[in-house]
């Protein structure tokens, strides 16, 4: 059953096994594990569902409709790093690229053992992985869908000889339209509100969104469920009429930027003082390069393949495109010679660079609202690490035949015409501030350790100083995974689930 | 009269008065034709576009305190020739030639934030340009999506 704004009018009481604050990833799958356990449980969204139909392929209509400030949110500090996140049932698998990898094994080696972890190994996340596969769909895309973006990198990486590999997407019936981040018009592509969620409610599981939850009811240290306000999804703005619910367990999975901000505005789990604070990311940067032939980079999958060659080195490599009006701030200059560079969008490619960040920054409530305050400053390590990514870059665009580059690096030549010059990339003494980064995948904020004093939730993402409170989303992370996270997340959250079901 | 104030005129904040007022809409009428000057490969011009509502759409729905900050920002921008170019001038009475010379002297700065602003103006400029169904057909994009038929 689903109950939206519309529905609820005064106060709305519900009791249930486990009540999930967030559709995301992380409380889709974790809501749905719990529901096919038997559990009675109730999920709660402040976004509202919106079907296919109503997407538009009007970029800036779409942030306005999809995303959480508008598509304004941004990490500050020394350097203005954007960072999207939906507001939406589904959460930001609505508008992502649809692209799946697996949780790097080498990667959770390193996590259990930093952290000292328990249940935690690959043989036991495995089957966890596979059912997130099935459910969503996640398969290799037919060539045909692929384009000529995604097929020159192909031609790269064959090229130069580095490994590279067509992208896993959870999708069905996709056709290559090109515009996953305003959403799939098609429907094509299996977000979370388009698996989990349909599974959840056949499961008899209730949903109610347009609620912004904004206290954690809390007794003698134990979690007894949350109470929240109805927000008009016009106006955006809250109204008299709200919703409490009443559970044995209180998951929180409001992803790495909301889970942080409930927890601090409500005082809650921070002993070790660590809410907000170990934000993580993938910071990821463009580069825009021009062929002879028409590329028409729209027409196919968004990003359908990668280069893996240099993950274990703290990057990889993976097409991506975006719509043309973002394409015209990527592309370096203004005046009749940006205008004529435009004129040449059916030549262009833009790959994208994603780095294993290391910087950490915090998140914190502010005192009015619930838009957090971000800070991040980007490290010198990090930003030597984007440096070599994006030579690493250049010399992959070369390798696939582009005839020039656009690195979009303050101090390295805005056109680059030889695979030569790319050294050009690597010569220049760079800090982060020259590099015009976006930060993908926010992470860590709420980290999970063994040791109390190092996180905020244990190995099941149970907090470490509230009794049935616990956290699945993104926010439990250690740190980056190095890959794109949305399956990890969803495996991670099963795995919380399950130990949910096995101790309520 | 600014020909992006009166082309946004109807796009209005909740009080009733337009989100982009005569003098802000003087300079960005004018860094428009220094951002995406008429010619060119694409032979479309702002005005022809449906730019100036964009940019007034974008004000209008940001928050108050944001939209406060861009328009100071402009207005910032539009007295300190100055301090950067030693001109003595708003940069909306400067030649088209000076005002080219005043946005390079911004965006191939040292300091990063003088840098971004050259970026948030062409974001600002651009986003209702570079999504205009003219300029779109100049470039030959049209998405499979909404192909006829689709």
């Amino acid at each position: 059953m689903t109950r939206t704004f519309k529905d609820i009018k005064g106060k709305l009481s519900l009791d249930c096994d486990v009540v999930v604050v967030g559709t995301g990833a992380g409380g889709a799958s974790c809501a749905h594990r719990l529901a096919r356990a038997g559990k009675s449980v109730v999920i709660i969204e402040e976004g509202s569902p919106i079907t296919p139909d109503r997407f538009t392929t009007d970029s800036w209509a779409a942030m306005r409709q999809l995303y959480r400030d508008g598509g304004m949110r941004a990490m500050g500090g020394k350097m203005v790093i954007p960072t999207l996140q939906a507001r939406v049932v589904g959460g930001t698998t609505v508008v992502n690229s649809a692209i799946c990898f697996r949780l790097p094994d080498d990667v959770l080696d390193e996590w259990v053992e930093t952290e000292k972890l328990e249940g935690l190994t690959p043989e036991g996340l495995a089957p966890l992985f596979e059912e997130v596969e099935e459910i969503a769909n996640i398969s290799q895309e037919d060539d045909d869908y692929l384009g000529m973006n995604n097929l020159l990198m192909q031609r790269g990486c064959e090229n130069i000889g580095w490994k590279g590999e067509k992208i896993y997407r959870n999708s069905r019936g996709c056709r290559g339209c090109g515009v996953c981040m305003s959403g799939c018009v098609d429907g094509a592509k299996m977000s979370v509100d388009r698996c989990f969620i349909p599974r959840f409610l056949e499961l008899g599981g209730e949903l109610v969104t347009d609620c912004r939850i904004e206290k954690i009811l809390v007794r003698n240290g134990r979690a007894l469920g949350v109470t929240g306000t109805m927000i008009d999804p016009e106006s955006l703005e809250p109204s008299r009429s709200s919703v409490e619910v009443r559970a044995r367990a209180t998951v929180i999975a409001c992803g790495a930027m909301g889970t942080p901000v409930l927890l601090q505005k409500n005082n809650l789990a921070n002993s070790s003082g660590l809410v907000g604070r170990n934000l993580c990311n993938h910071t990821a940067t463009g580069m825009v390069g021009f062929f002879k032939e028409d590329v028409y980079a729209w027409d196919g999958v968004n990003q359908g393949y990668c280069c893996d060659a240099f993950r274990k080195d703290g990057f990889i490599i993976e097409v991506a495109w975006a719509p043309p009006d973002v394409i015209g701030i990527r592309l370096p200059g203004f005046g009749i010679r940006h205008k004529d560079g435009m004129a040449r969008l059916k030549n262009m490619v833009l790959w994208g660079a994603m780095i294993r960040a290391k910087t950490q920054g915090t998140v914190k409530a502010r005192k009015n609202g619930w838009s957090p305050a971000i800070i991040y400053n980007m490290t010198n390590r990090d930003a030597r690490l984007m440096q070599i990514s994006m030579k690493a870059t250049a010399d992959l665009l070369f390798a696939a035949g582009c005839e020039y580059i656009c690195p979009g690096i303050h101090k390295v030549p805005s056109e680059l015409y030889r695979r030569d010059k790319a050294r050009l990339i690597m010569e220049a003494n760079l800090k982060a501030e020259d590099f015009s980064p976006i930060g993908n995948h926010p992470n860590g904020t709420c980290r999970m350790s063994g040791d109390p004093k190092r996180g905020v939730v244990d190995s099941y993402g149970r907090s470490h100083d509230i009794e049935r409170l616990f956290i699945a989303d993104a926010s439990i992370f250690p740190n980056s995974p190095g890959v794109n996270p949305q399956v990890t997340i969803m495996a991670l959250a099963a795995h919380v689930a399950d130990h949910i079901g096995q101790t309520i | 009269m600014s020909r992006a104030w009166e082309y946004a005129a109807d796009v209005t904040l909740p009080g009733g008065h337009p989100a982009v007022g005569p003098r802000v809409g003087k300079i960005i009428e004018q860094l428009a034709g220094r951002l995406i000057p008429a010619g060119g490969l694409i032979d479309v011009s702002v005005e022809e576009t449906d730019a100036y509502k964009a940019v007034a759409r974008y004000l209008r729905d940001l928050d108050s305190g944001s939209r406060l900050g861009i328009k100071a920002l402009l207005l910032a921008f539009d007295l300190a020739p100055f301090l950067f170019i030693q001109r003595f001038s708003r940069f909306t009475r400067l030649s088209p030639q000076e005002q080219e010379l005043y946005l390079h002297d911004w965006s191939d700065s040292r300091l990063y934030y003088r840098r971004m602003v050259v970026v948030l103006l062409k974001t600002i400029i651009g986003l209702g340009f570079y999504n205009d169904p003219l300029v779109l057909e100049k470039m030959d994009f049209h998405l499979k999506c909404e192909e006829a038929g689709s």
